[in-house]
């Protein structure tokens, strides 16, 4: 298993203990791409997750991926899917910013791929109790 | 299938950098963003440049004051191709302002991970197999022609160095190849 797959197997188990559902650690959208993992909160909510790891910078370009496939996962203006980037990549305040425009939310995480799992679980569970 | 770019460069003015790419690419045309795989049209105020031409279509950042990033989306050309063109243009955007490509990457459309990069520059070129074996080769021959000098071919050293050199001839000339095709900024992928 790849670095990546290490950390959505790691998030998917907490996540799972934690009642939320993990639909899929590699989903197939109908019209296209697809993203790393689906999940969705114990109230329903999903949020489709992009694991980005290596060096140097993040690129606009992940951020608009990830935006893209939550776009398509919508079915109407009402469904919320919320896109996450995670990365132990370096994230520049203008990739930040216009991630914040377009609706992504950034984690930026470093250390093993436990660590990045972690981050990962933290910040869905706190944007979830947030919402 | 893309290509994402970064590239570090001199500092620059943003409308100084914008008015470069125009001259160099054509009109900034922000509705290139409009038929992108990746990209919505939520985007359109966020980008530095996007353009796009029956080859390519080019969408630019300014990430900091010295890194330019560009997203490349082939369109009537093989990836290959248009990456190669959009790099030849931005070495013109950025002639004076050494322009260094930092990394270039194709990503999978499908798996989203990139599956090929590519470098540029003299480290890159002296790594490759083609100038690497010519090198080693005079090398050892320099070398060896040394210790020949200092000891057996004492009495005979112009003659046998005039032999050896041939030895190192294509170590040097792979070296000079190597430094013009740096200089040209060729990618090579791996």
């Amino acid at each position: 298993m790849d670095s990546v797959g290490l950390v959505l197997a790691a998030a998917s188990a907490q996540l799972a203990s934690r009642s939320w559902r993990v639909i899929s650690e590699k989903i197939a959208t109908y019209r296209g791409p697809k993203s790393d993992m689906v999940v969705q909160d114990p109230r329903g909510r999903t949020y489709v997750i992009e694991v980005k790891l290596g060096e140097g910078r993040a690129h606009f370009s992940e951020v608009a991926q990830i935006e893209s496939v939550a776009n398509d996962l919508r079915n109407g203006e009402d469904d919320q899917v919320t896109p996450v980037l995670v990365t132990n990549r370096q994230v520049p305040p203008s990739i930040r910013g216009v991630a914040e425009t377009v609706g992504v939310q950034i984690v930026e995480a470093s250390g093993t791929e436990r660590d990045v799992a972690n981050a990962l679980v933290e910040h869905l569970d706190g944007h979830a109790t947030r919402r | 299938m893309r290509a994402e770019f970064w590239v570090k460069h001199s500092d620059i003015r943003e409308d100084d950098l914008r008015d470069r790419l125009r001259r160099v690419f054509g009109d900034d045309d922000r509705s290139a963003i409009d038929s992108s795989e990746v990209f919505t049209p939520e985007w359109r105020d966020s980008v530095l440049f996007a353009r796009e031409d029956p080859s390519y279509r080019l969408i630019c950042f300014k990430s900091t004051d010295i890194e330019l990033q560009m997203h490349v989306e082939p369109i009537n050309a093989n990836i290959f191709r248009a990456s190669e063109s959009a790099w030849l243009g931005i070495k013109k955007v950025f002639k004076e302002k050494n322009p260094e490509l930092t990394d270039l990457r194709l990503v999978d459309p499908q798996s989203h991970r990139d599956f090929l990069s590519a470098r540029t520059g003299l480290r890159t070129e002296l790594r490759r197999r083609e100038v690497v074996s010519p090198l080693i080769v005079a090398i050892a021959v320099a070398i060896y022609s040394i210790l020949a000098v200092l000891s057996f071919a004492e009495n005979d050293a112009g003659r046998f160095l005039l032999g050896a050199i041939s030895g190192v001839i294509p170590g040097i000339v792979a070296v000079v190849l190597a430094w013009l095709e740096a200089r040209k900024g060729v990618l090579r992928w791996g």
